[in-house]
């Protein structure tokens, strides 16, 4: 190889020759280089980004167990010693999670505070729902407790009026009926929305809407924003992602009812009511 | 030939990145050629996937912005700079082959994957769904080119400021060399931006990270906020060299004195501020602000007096001049009524309400093509024409060069004027098919027969590049172009090391 000098005019007279051999250097480059490309076209273009196997690995979690609400009431006439108090009364059974709601239907004002009655040392550290007015309900009240949990509870007013709960697993419950979800991604146009759809329960049914999406959607009975009936019969509200809701389908008769989201019109479903 | 591969000197650097950029504008303007073809005709004709057809544009845009405009640039400021500042070579001569030998590499994994993500890369699309290993082989090619215009830049900066020969003041320097100085500072300003965004695109697609991965709580607006961080001022590193290079040109070829150094310093150095003012205006449709849409509106209008510097000076330049129509001139000149459109079409592009009808459309491949092809690629195919008989000692065919300059400057004019039009008829670009209306057929076939006249432009350029090199006219070393003056004046006092 000879080394070639930069003098003091550095230009060198390039020959034929020398052009040659530099357009077949970079031809020969090139001919490589078109030969991978097009024998590797497909394979250079074939595997997923690595990002997406996490999230294709595992299948999402399961929606949380139902976040319900369990209700019992306060029957009129409990004030009367003797007389029927809470209904369900001993054998309530609320689902691990659920929030429980006394509904008072008596005509004079009733509590529902754990413990077995005034002289109990721990009476209301489990839960209390503090005066409920005539006619009114309490709070969501959060159990507190484990499944197999059977916590005594009585009214703070009327002593004699005692009950029982038990705290049992999220799906044995009588108030985790079955679950519709809102799915991730539903709010882009086209996606999957409400599953499952159509939806059959029984009437008598609770079902607990649950959005598995990260933005808020409702649940809200009729055909859609122009509908003269939106939200007359059934309406979660609405849920915020991660929020659930229940609905109770007691007294929707036997056939199909249309639902959308009042936020995004373009998610609707059915649900599906039998006997 | 081997001996210049392991070169070090400025020449043989220069001359290695000369070649490797013509090729890159050679086999990155056939696919140019591939995209209009398929373009001419709605429907799929020669591409049938689209998937295809988005490697393709995607390796097109990438190849001619890293691989042929700034290495072109990088290989004139390795011939000219030393020369200019009279020092005997680059500053570091090693660091500056293996910032060379750097781009070969990333060439390889940018046109041997040929991912399909356009070269935003934009996530969500390039984390989530872009196929590998194409889309690494990208984001490792970028970080290979821009760490060799980074190690590139402070070769410059040092041999500009630091080698420059005692006797001569910065202010009495070409300003080609205003303009290497004045790029090299922007590439170190702007790039490590975009080389943060590169990792944080890799580990966002390994899964390690979620920085733009909105499954995972990210932001894909931040990385566009990143990206034109670096590549709106990248527009401007791309230009100011071309800008340079008509400085160099004009005064020669008009055979008059430069109207006015100071203002060309002046409007560098403006320029280079305000490219960093005007980033987001690529982002008006993500849904910012008001406030900050009419700040950067008015960042973009700040570059509208510099760039008016330039070419006032220039216009005032060959007023009055004995101009000498040769292909230099002719391209520089070509180039300087292309940038004029741009210009133009920019200007009323960067007002907001525009923008939103022009956004994503042809209009905007026009516009920047107007400026890469327009004002850049003249500017740079008239540096080259000038620059011929210091690189090879001869004399390259003035007749074809001519009839190189009508047909790219005709071709160029026809394919993205045309384009600016499609773009208000509604095409949305990067598009393989398109609703078969009257309009949209026939201003596509407009802009397919601009680009087959360009592409046979180029390929003439080429050969008569070829040709001469080997058998052409020895040239005049003193005055080659017959101007009266003094061509190179490449004596210098020390000694090749």
């Amino acid at each position: 190889m000879t080394e070639h000098e930069h003098g003091e005019e550095p230009v060198v007279l390039t020959s034929p020759g020398r052009m040659a051999r530099g357009i077949i250097i970079v031809a020969v480059t090139l001919a490589i280089g078109a030969a991978v490309v097009v024998t590797q076209f497909e394979n250079f273009f074939s595997n997923a980004p690595p990002v997406t196997r996490l999230q294709t690995g595992p299948p999402p979690p399961p929606p949380p167990p139902a976040a319900g609400v369990t209700t019992i009431a306060i029957l009129a006439g409990a004030a009367g010693q003797g007389n029927p108090d809470y209904d369900p009364d001993d054998d309530a059974t609320v689902p691990m999670g659920n929030k429980v709601v006394w509904i008072n239907h008596d005509n004079v004002p009733h509590t529902a505070t754990s413990g077995t009655g005034t002289d109990d040392q721990d009476s209301g550290v489990l839960f209390d729902t503090g005066i409920v007015n005539d006619g009114e309900s309490s709070d969501e009240i959060e159990i507190d407790g484990e499944v197999g949990d059977t916590i005594p509870y009585y009214c703070f007013i009327h002593p004699y009026m005692t009950s029982q709960l038990t705290i049992v697993e999220a799906e044995e419950g009588a108030g985790s009926g079955p679950t519709l979800t809102i799915l991730l991604g539903s709010s882009v146009q086209g996606n999957p929305d409400y599953n499952p759809d159509p939806m059959t329960v029984t009437a008598g049914d609770v079902v607990t809407v649950f959005n598995a999406d990260n933005i808020p959607h409702t649940v809200t009975s009729g055909t859609g924003p122009s509908d003269p009936d939106t939200g007359a019969l059934f309406d979660s509200n609405i849920l915020n992602g991660g929020d659930t809701a229940t609905i109770n389908t007691a007294g929707l008769g036997a056939r199909e009812y249309d639902y959308y989201c009042i936020i995004h019109s373009y998610m609707t479903g059915k649900l599906q009511v039998t006997e | 030939m081997w001996e210049i591969l392991f070169s070090t000197h400025h020449t043989d650097i220069g001359l290695l990145y000369i070649i490797l950029s013509l090729v890159a504008f050679m086999i990155g303007g056939a696919l140019a050629l591939v995209i209009r073809t398929e373009l001419f005709l709605p429907g799929a004709q020669i591409i049938t996937d689209p998937n295809t057809f988005h490697r393709i544009f995607t390796t097109h845009g990438t190849n001619m912005l890293f691989l042929w405009l700034l290495p072109f640039a990088a290989g004139v400021g390795n011939y000219l700079i030393p020369i200019m500042v009279k020092y005997k070579d680059m500053a570091w001569p090693k660091l500056n082959a293996v910032a060379f030998w750097m781009i070969p590499v990333g060439m390889a994994l940018v046109w041997l994957g040929m991912a399909d993500f356009t070269w935003y890369a934009t996530p969500p699309y390039s984390i989530l769904r872009a196929p590998g290993p194409a889309a690494e082989m990208w984001i490792f090619g970028l970080k290979i080119l821009g760490l060799s215009s980074i190690l590139g830049a402070i070769n410059f900066i040092v041999t500009i400021l630091k080698m420059k020969h005692p006797d001569l003041p910065l202010m009495k320097t070409s300003l080609f060399v205003w303009g290497t100085l004045v790029t090299s500072i922007m590439i170190l300003v702007a790039l490590p931006t975009f080389t943060a965004a590169l990792i944080m695109l890799f580990t966002d697609r390994l899964g390690v990270s979620g920085f733009f991965n909105p499954n995972m709580g990210g932001d894909p607006i931040a990385y566009q906020h990143l990206f034109w961080f670096t590549f709106h001022p990248e527009v401007y590193i791309f230009a100011i060299p071309a800008i340079g290079m008509a400085y160099e040109l004009i005064p020669r070829f008009a055979r008059k004195p430069l109207f006015s150094y100071q203002s060309g310093v002046t409007a560098f150095v403006l320029l280079a501020i305000v490219a960093f003012a005007s980033w987001a205006h690529h982002m008006y449709a993500t849904g910012m602000d008001f406030t900050m849409k009419t700040t950067f509106m008015v960042g973009t209008l700040a570059a509208v007096p510099a760039s008016a510097l330039h070419v006032f000076n220039w216009i005032a330049t060959m007023w009055g001049g004995r101009i000498k129509f040769s292909t230099p001139m002719s391209f520089v000149v070509g180039g300087l009524v292309l940038f004029f459109y741009a210009g133009a079409g920019g200007v009323v592009n960067s007002m907001m309400p525009l923008d939103f009808l022009t956004h994503d459309s042809y209009w905007v491949v026009g516009h920047f093509h107007l400026f890469v092809m327009g004002l850049i690629t003249f500017a740079f195919l008239g540096m080259i024409h000038y620059l011929f008989p210091l690189i090879t000692g001869r004399m390259y065919n003035e007749r074809v060069g001519m009839i190189t300059f009508w047909l790219l400057f005709v071709g160029v004019s026809m394919v993205f004027l045309t384009q600016h039009v499609l773009g208000l008829y509604g095409q949305p670009r990067r598009v393989f098919d398109y609703v078969p209306v009257e309009p949209l057929i026939i201003m596509n076939q407009i802009a397919t027969v601009g680009a087959m006249i360009s592409g046979s432009g180029a390929a003439l350029f080429m050969a008569n590049m070829i040709y001469s090199a080997g058998k052409g006219k020895p040239a005049d070393m003193r005055d080659p172009f017959k101007l009266g003056e003094q061509y190179f004046d490449y004596t210098r006092k020390e000694p090749h090391h």
